[in-house]
């Protein structure tokens, strides 16, 4: 690629990210219905998800299947932290991450000796005993009640209660996320992380300190899990253990594969369209599930890089046959 | 001139197969060494126990003094030994410059904050990585290539960005496994006088290869192996006329023949 064109793509993506936010920065005034904007609120909720999975999936190449449980973990942590001491809304949040966190980075160490199929595993048995414990600890999630009346989030003294602001309280969340995972691929961790997905051995006598890397990779992931879900407690209002089942955890993770896996935008576009398309989709309901797998299936065989990388190469396409 | 690698007795073991025997050798600042040997010798497993691969059951390594016997892979890299692998170990997901960037990595230390919010120090630290990608990837004629992923690149080209990204570790022992594998005779020759370049400036090179001329017009000394024993040592003439090492490549061929 000749500097020139290289230089014209960043134009391109430039112009791309400019549409793309002044859409976001838009959509409340075509959205006038709360229930519209609900969606909204959880697409974005989904996008820092996924995003901070894809550090983990698409960066490190590591396949998680707990991750749906450090996001409840945030959820709970934040909901009781506001509801039974009265802390802050960004106390809440903060608490949140900082023990999703440290819970990410103490999966991390059994993570380091396992590999491939038995980690997936082991994460998947980690994700259900959150949510038994969660189920069982009663005297402190209420159990299968689930907590509710849980407040919508106020800042030093300025309350999103309203569907619009909590909009924005959103998206700046999301745009933060966004930038703070964009800044990390294109350091010298973001590199590492790709290189170890890449070739372990390769990386390791490249110099880099794989189990430090995973070690970080995980903790990241888990950190912004933990604030997606701090975020979505405070959200919907009310949350009970059924909600973070198998069933999201696989929505996740085609997400992040439908959307296309180690890019920045995959995720972000996958997260969007699987939250809205149930939407659109109201009248195959049941089947749903069934769309979902075969549209998984359909991304691994036909578009390894998601729809994010066929965007790529129809728009490289274009560029050269002109 | 002083000594910068030290080997001593290194033995390695697979189940019952002794693949390296108490193999010993010294290496000069500088200085470019040949590992030959028949296949199966035990040269990569020299390499693999050299860089932090494989842990040796008996004997030392020994880098400028420092005792750097089983350490993992990445911190004899960082201590400075860097190498190459004989099936290429590339970063497909990575552009060409990135790939030598990760091998730098070990010379880096912006913290996360500092590379998240773009630190003054995390800025220069970047700056300067970058501009020693682009000159390493010059040096082996691969700067146009530096957005391209390596699949871009041919068999030989990939080689040659391997040993750029060894090389972006500043690294003071260069291990480089059949580096002329996939190459043209005149690349090989190009190769040659690359790494001849790289130990002038100070950089020791230990360089497996069954290419003999390339070998022979390359290297200060030579370390011949046979089934995992080292078998003759000297310079490249004597090498060439060693009845060992002879009787080695031409017991292999003569058994091979039998088969
Ligand atoms: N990981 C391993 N496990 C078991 N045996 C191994 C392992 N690695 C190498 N060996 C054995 O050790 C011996 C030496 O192998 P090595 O790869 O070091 O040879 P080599 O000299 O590099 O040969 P070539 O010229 O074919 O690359 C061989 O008999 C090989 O089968
Ligand atoms: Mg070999």
């Amino acid at each position: 690629m000749t500097t020139q064109s290289a230089s014209r793509n960043i134009v391109w993506r430039a112009i791309g990210i400019v549409v793309l936010l002044a859409l976001a920065i838009a959509l409340p005034f075509v959205l006038k219905s709360n229930y519209y904007l609900g969606i909204a609120h959880q697409a974005l909720i989904f996008i820092i998800l996924a995003s901070g999975y894809d550090v983990l999936l698409g960066f490190t190449g590591l396949l998680s299947f707990g991750h749906i449980g450090l996001f409840a973990i945030g959820a709970y942590t934040s909901a009781i932290m506001v509801t039974s001491t009265g802390a802050p809304f960004m106390v809440g949040i903060m608490a949140a991450a900082v023990l999703t966190g440290l819970i990410g980075f103490l999966i991390s160490i059994p993570a380091l000796r396992i590999k491939g199929h038995s980690l997936t595993l082991l994460t998947l048995a980690l994700g259900e005993v959150i949510r038994l414990v969660i189920r069982s600890m009663e005297w402190l999630t209420s159990g299968s009640h689930g907590i509710s009346n849980i407040p919508r989030p106020e800042i030093l003294g300025f309350s999103f209660r309203q569907a619009v602001p909590l909009y924005y309280l959103l998206l700046a969340f999301a745009v933060l996320t966004i930038l703070f995972v964009w800044r990390l691929r294109s350091s010298r961790f973001g590199r590492a992380f790709n290189a170890i997905r890449d070739s372990e051995i390769g990386a390791d006598v490249s110099g880099v300190n794989i189990s430090a890397m995973k070690m970080l990779a995980f903790a990241i992931s888990a950190v912004l899990a933990g604030i997606a879900g701090g975020l979505y407690a405070h959200t919907v209002r009310f949350i009970s253990p059924e909600f973070f089942s198998l069933g999201l955890t696989i929505i996740l993770l085609a997400m992040v594969l439908i959307g296309g896996r180690g890019t920045i935008i995959g995720p972000v576009i996958g997260a969007a369209l699987l939250i809205t398309l149930p939407e659109a989709l109201r009248f195959v309901k049941e089947y749903y599930l069934l769309a979902f797998g075969v549209a998984i299936w359909m991304c691994v065989l036909l578009l390894p890089d998601g729809l994010a990388g066929l965007g790529k190469r129809l728009f490289k396409r274009a560029r050269t046959s002109t | 001139m002083s000594t910068v690698l030290k080997v001593a007795g290194v033995t390695k073991i697979f189940g019952g197969l002794t693949a390296l025997d108490s193999v010993s050798f010294e290496l000069e600042k500088g200085k470019v060494l040949g590992l030959v040997g028949p296949n199966g010798s035990g040269k990569s497993t020299l390499l693999n126990v050299l860089s932090g691969v494989y842990r040796p059951e008996d004997g030392s390594v020994t880098l400028h003094d420092r005792n750097v016997t089983g350490l993992a892979p990445y911190l004899i890299t960082t201590q400075g030994m860097a190498r190459t692998f004989q099936n290429l170990q590339l970063f497909q997901g990575l552009s060409v410059g990135d790939n030598v960037l990760v091998g730098r990595t070990c010379r880096m230390s912006s913290t996360l904050v500092g590379s998240i919010f773009g630190s003054s120090f995390s800025r220069k630290e970047e700056r300067e990585a970058k501009e020693q990608a682009r000159s390493l990837l010059s040096l082996v004629g691969l700067d146009r290539f530096i957005n391209e992923p390596p699949s871009m690149l041919s068999y030989g080209q990939r080689r040659l960005l391997e040993i750029a990204r060894a090389l972006a570790s500043s690294p003071s022992v260069l291990m480089l496994d059949e580096p002329c594998a996939g190459l043209s005779q005149g690349e090989a020759d190009e190769l040659a006088a690359f790494i001849r370049t790289v130990s002038a400036q100070g950089t020791s090179v230990i360089v497996i290869e069954h290419n003999m001329r390339f070998i022979m017009g390359l290297v200060d000394h030579i370390v011949a192996l046979n089934f995992g024993r080292k078998i003759a040592e000297g310079d490249p003439r004597s090498i060439r006329e060693n009845e060992d090492v002879i009787a080695a490549y031409l017991g292999r061929k003569k058994r091979h023949a039998e088969n």
